[in-house]
């Protein structure tokens, strides 16, 4: 096994705060218990407490950098939830809270719920903003869920008729506060969105504490928003309060009033609009009846529909000009051709047997017209036809006188 | 006219359309006078909407009947 390794104590301060490093529940973890021992100090601006509970204490640290956001003031003998991260202080040699965020007990569990909830659905990718629905430019019918008491309904009505009084309403009377509220709101949504025929609906509340508010940090209302195929606009308590319903809602707007604003347009403007587009669309209509004109124009300028007379007069001048040109020059070229054919025809006559029997030669044939080529081809008193260019002369062989030479030709002819 | 029955919100969004192709201005003169034509009928059906259609609020009752109802403001 060998020694046991010996520490220094900055080895096993080291050791140990890996230890907590490694441990992801102690990286980002919820504690409650009470305060005390609270100091804030100065210039500094961290806060130094302990957390206590009946059998246990927690040293604690709030660093200035994180303590900058507390929405309250915390004191000795206030019950709290914090989250932060466990870590080793060597240089005292205890552990010890770093606080991230500080919150009053009840109020804390609360929130706890609500970040959770609302990691939990982001992941999910309820808030995602491809998931929102568009809303329409100018809606119908409005879908409305609140309570029919309360300055919430005064307000968005008011405005919706201040500015767009063609407009149908109907409201869908809910509780807004309490245990019965989430159910109700969950369940008049689905009714109303399963209606098919309102263009938007709206869920409103006007203001109130964290707990008033609480039945839109619900889930099943976050998730029948998220179901519902009717786009859905919330407007929830101030400007400053934000619920999950808001999250998850395809828009979310700060107030009941202005959620009326952003829903319906105003008729004036409308009408405004309408007039634009008509003076737009006349405006477009004339600078293409210009823009058309101005081609005419040119083409005229350009002289090719200016005369247009004119031209088929010039056409026809022209016309008469060039016929007898065609025709002396057809003529001319026929000559020409003609003449070409005659001395064809001269050179051809010249070299047909024809021409030199016109001469004064003459074709001789032995019978069966054979013509003769040698004296020797024929014998005395063999029969001969004499051929001549206008006649042909029936002759009787008297005598064949051969030239040696040919003799001499036939005679080696006859010795092959 | 078929356009009778169409809502104000595809009214204004063919008169959008109509505007943006005469504007383009590569229309013939009778593709123009045809979209104008169409679109100053449809502002004058958008303006008839407007004037015509009324503020009313109803309520959804208990039983999922649908009621008129009036609130102070």
């Amino acid at each position: 096994m060998g020694e046991q390794r010996i520490f220094t104590v900055t080895q096993l301060s080291q050791y140990l705060k890996n230890l907590f490093w490694k441990d992801s529940l102690l990286q980002n973890i919820w504690v409650s218990g009470e305060i005390s021992n609270y100091k804030c100090h100065s210039p500094s601006g961290h806060i130094y407490f302990t957390l206590k509970d009946e059998q246990s204490v927690l040293r604690s640290v709030f660093f200035r950098s994180k303590n900058l956001a507390l929405t309250f003031v915390p004191g000795d003998g206030m019950k709290v939830i914090a989250r932060g991260s466990i870590s080793l202080y060597e240089r005292s040699g205890y552990y010890q809270l770093y606080v991230e965020e500080l919150e009053p007990e009840g109020l804390g569990a609360l929130y706890l719920a609500y970040e959770q909830l609302k990691e939990k659905l982001a992941q999910q990718g309820l808030f995602d903003e491809c998931k929102k629905k568009t809303l329409p430019r100018i809606p119908q019918r409005i879908g409305l869920i609140t309570s029919p008491s309360g300055a919430a309904i005064r307000d968005f009505l008011t405005t919706v008729r201040r500015r767009f009084p063609c407009v149908r309403v109907l409201l869908y009377p809910v509780a807004v506060q309490g245990k019965d509220a989430p159910p109700q709101i969950s369940r008049a949504l689905r009714e109303l969105d399963s209606r098919g025929d309102l263009d938007v609906i709206v869920i409103t509340r006007g203001g109130g504490s964290l707990e008033e508010l609480w039945c839109f940090n619900d889930e099943e209302v976050a998730r029948t928003i998220f179901a519902a195929s009717t786009p859905v606009v919330s407007a929830i308590g101030h400007e400053t309060d934000y619920t999950i319903a808001d999250f998850v809602a395809d828009w979310r707007a700060s107030t009941p009033t202005a959620a009326a604003e952003f829903i319906v347009p105003e008729k004036q403007e409308l009408f405004r609009y309408l007039d634009l587009q008509e003076q737009f669309m006349a405006k477009a209509l004339r600078s293409n009846f210009q823009k058309k004109q101005a081609r005419i124009d040119y083409f005229l300028s350009t002289g090719t529909l200016k005369y247009p007379r004119e031209k088929i007069f010039y056409g026809n001048q022209r016309l008469d000009e060039l016929e007898p040109r065609l025709q002396r020059a057809m003529m001319l070229i026929v000559q020409a051709k003609k003449m070409l054919l005659k001395s064809f025809a001269e050179k051809l006559e010249a070299l047909s047997p024809l021409g030199i029997l016109k001469r004064g030669y003459a074709l001789v044939f032995k019978r069966e017209n054979q013509p003769l080529k040698s004296a020797f081809q024929v014998c005395p008193g063999e029969e001969i036809r004499v051929s001549l260019a206008d006649g042909d002369i029936h002759c009787s062989v008297q005598k064949v006188n051969g030239k040696e030479e040919s003799l001499f030709h036939v005679e080696k002819k006859n010795n092959i | 006219m078929s356009k009778k029955r169409i809502t104000f919100e595809k009214a204004l969004e063919r008169l959008e359309k109509l505007t943006v192709e005469l504007e383009r201005g590569d229309l013939s003169l009778e593709e123009s006078l045809e979209r104008f034509k169409e679109g100053i009928e449809l502002t004058r059906y958008c303006r008839k909407l407007l004037s015509e259609a009324e503020y009313r609020l109803e309520m959804v009752l208990q039983d999922g009947q649908v009621t008129e109802f009036n609130i102070d403001e």
